[in-house]
């Protein structure tokens, strides 16, 4: 079912690519890849470009389908594919979202040395693992009752905080302080509610994960600084989501969508972009729900922080606070938002779809939070659980050529069955443990599938975006311990 | 095309694709529904403990592959519910009624598989060919 790709692809410069659009008359713009030479000779074996063409189709696209560097197969939108769209003219598709609304990762510093954490590493891993509730199917502890539900997605973190489950300055640093305006729960269906219900609070399987980190290099360290981060020091990253609260919202909305297209005269190359102009009923509808369920996933990873906070104090005996056991910051990396950029000289909204990307704000922006505005906004890069993962901090370069966003991870570059495939006879756990990470996931395969090798190296992916001057590097986290669904 | 489980996974980057077959609309949609569970709870030995309706419309034979498919998710995830068999009396190309048996998920004597997060539209495709019924289905995980 890997069909390379056999379409044009001219080069700008060294880490720039163009799809022209000529290459389908139905494109409205060209495609931009931002690659190098090295991530290209994995992105053409399979269908990622044919589907960046593809979003080129889409009504009120401004500029050109963008794709990052960790771009790879999807459904609908490449993963790593990033498209703007025109408010009055514009649509919105779920496939530009995903299933898993307002999936991102955020990263908490400590205070705590490698030195100090490495005794007591495994009974840190196992406790997490235990506490945490993760692996498909798992329900958690956080529950909320039918009649908050509408709180929970109309306030997000903010909810959360409210509950105990953190503090005011975790809001401070988390994007859209952990709460879209706008949130509409009367677009939400009633199969969404119960699918969430038990869900607040739980890490979901597949490439969600909660790691211990070591800051092992600072490229930058006057914004290392501003972020509280030393070579040395110990880091915890939570990459989770919206759960099937997020995925019932994005299924709903599709049926709707799907129906819709004809009255609108929108014809789409997949189905999986059903759309909807952003001016109608159907796309006010979905920006409703999406908020939702974008605000239900920020109070989804406050409440994994705070309960790995929990976990902290109990192996450490001290308080997370006399740990510095704050929030670094929380990013988004499936999530469509209104956001003004200068365009052909003047200023304008649009519609920013990202489906595996992440939002990269310069310094100065009116939306970093006040302590980091000299540096510009925290970029949350997570790799695989063998190498590396990243902190970085947006530049004006993306605001000019990304609407404001760089990659979200490494990319995957093998398929799961491959990846099982290739770890067969083999104990990944085992391997890692040599390279002395612990790894603990439940699932038989989940680990196999996960393993470093499925991944392309996130120091490539973040050389693009480094070199190209969307984003710059601050500091390169190793793992020490992972956990898994 | 699909080995004698009635359904095969491919090759996809980031998710799972399943190719699943049946003679029939109502086997097609059992074997479908197994590939389904072999992705969240591996080879688990399910009992048929629990028997549960199941009566779905949809304005298509794709629609309806995927509401169906939708359904057993939801249940899943709802109840933790894991089907072991299919007594699907009548299912036409817009419309499915029958029955379902299975148990709620155990850890204890169940094994964890992939958390599925929906049923995609794309390269979504029910064919009827050779007297007999194929889909083509790429789940996001």
């Amino acid at each position: 079912m890997r069909q390379a790709w056999e379409g044009p692809l001219e080069k700008i410069d060294d880490y720039r690519w163009r799809i022209p659009q000529s290459y389908d008359r139905g494109m409205r713009v060209p495609g931009l890849i931002f690659a190098s030479e090295k991530l290209l000779k994995d992105i053409v074996k399979d269908q990622s470009l044919q589907q960046v063409a593809n979003v080129a189709h889409l009504p009120g696209i401004v500029n050109a389908s963008l794709a990052m560097p960790d771009i790879h197969w999807g459904y609908g939108f490449p993963i790593g594919g990033v498209a703007a769209m025109d408010p009055e003219t514009g649509v919105i598709s779920p496939g530009g979202v995903g299933y898993d609304i307002n999936c991102g990762v955020r990263l908490m510093k400590t205070d705590l040395t490698v030195e100090e954490v490495q005794p007591k590493l495994r009974e840190l891993v196992v406790s997490l693992f235990r506490t945490i509730p993760c692996g498909v199917g798992m329900s958690g502890d956080i529950r909320f009752a039918k009649r908050d539900a509408s709180k929970v997605m109309a306030q997000g973190s903010r909810w959360a905080v409210a509950q105990g489950h953190g503090v005011q300055a975790d809001l401070e640093h988390t994007e859209s302080h952990g709460c879209l305006e706008g949130a509409d729960p009367e677009q939400v269906s009633e199969r969404a509610v119960t699918r969430g219900q038990s869900q607040l609070g739980t890490l979901g399987s597949g490439n969600h994960f909660l790691e211990v980190q070591a800051v092992e290099t600072v490229f930058d360290e006057g914004a290392a600084n501003a972020f509280g981060i030393a070579p040395g020091q110990v880091t915890v990253m939570i990459h989770s989501g919206s759960r099937g609260f997020g995925y019932q919202i994005c299924d709903d909305h599709l049926e709707v969508m799907e129906r819709a297209m004809p009255r609108y005269g929108i014809r789409v190359p997949d189905r999986q972009l059903a759309c909807a102009p952003i001016d109608s009923e159907e796309g006010r509808r979905y920006l409703g729900a999406i908020r939702c369920a974008a605000n239900f996933a920020w109070a989804n990873r406050q409440c994994l922080m705070h309960l790995a906070r929990g976990v902290f104090e109990r192996v450490f005996e001290r308080s997370w606070e006399e740990m510095g056991m704050s929030l670094i910051y929380d990013v988004a990396h499936n999530i469509a938002k209104f956001e003004r950029y200068t365009l052909n000289g003047g200023e304008k909204t649009v519609c920013v779809h990202r489906k595996g990307a992440t939002r990269a704000f310069p310094p100065g922006h009116p939306e970093i939070p006040a302590d980091y505005r000299e540096v510009g906004q925290p970029v949350i890069i997570p790799g695989d659980m063998g190498r590396h993962s990243y902190l970085l901090a947006g530049t004006e370069s993306a605001m000019r050529e990304s609407f404001g966003t760089v990659c979200h991870g490494a990319g995957r570059v093998m398929s799961r069955t491959q990846a099982v495939k290739e770890a067969a006879g083999r104990s990944i756990e085992q391997e890692l443990e040599r390279q002395g990470i612990i790894v603990m996931g439940r699932g038989r395969h989940g680990i196999a599938e996960e393993q470093p090798a499925a991944y392309k190296d996130v120091n490539d992916v973040v050389q693009v975006v480094h070199g190209a001057g969307l984003a710059k590097r601050v500091a390169r986290m190793r793992p020490l311990g992972v956990i898994k669904g | 095309m699909t080995d004698d489980t009635g359904y095969e996974f491919f090759e996809h980057t980031a998710d799972v694709g399943m190719r699943a077959s049946g003679g029939s609309l109502a086997e097609l949609f059992a074997h479908a529904a197994r590939g389904l569970v072999a992705l969240v709870a591996e080879d688990s030995a399910i009992r048929p403990a629990e028997t549960r309706a199941v009566r779905l419309r949809a304005a298509s034979v794709e629609a309806l592959l995927r509401a169906w498919l939708s359904e057993l998710l939801m249940w899943f995830d709802t109840d933790r519910f894991l089907p072991a068999e299919y007594a699907l009396g009548a299912v036409s190309a817009t419309a499915l009624e029958g029955e379902v048996r299975g148990e709620r998920f155990d850890p204890a004597r169940h094994t964890y598989g992939t958390e599925v997060k929906g049923v995609t539209r794309h390269q979504f495709r029910v064919e009827q060919r050779d007297g007999g019924w194929t889909a083509n289905v790429i789940f996001d995980v």
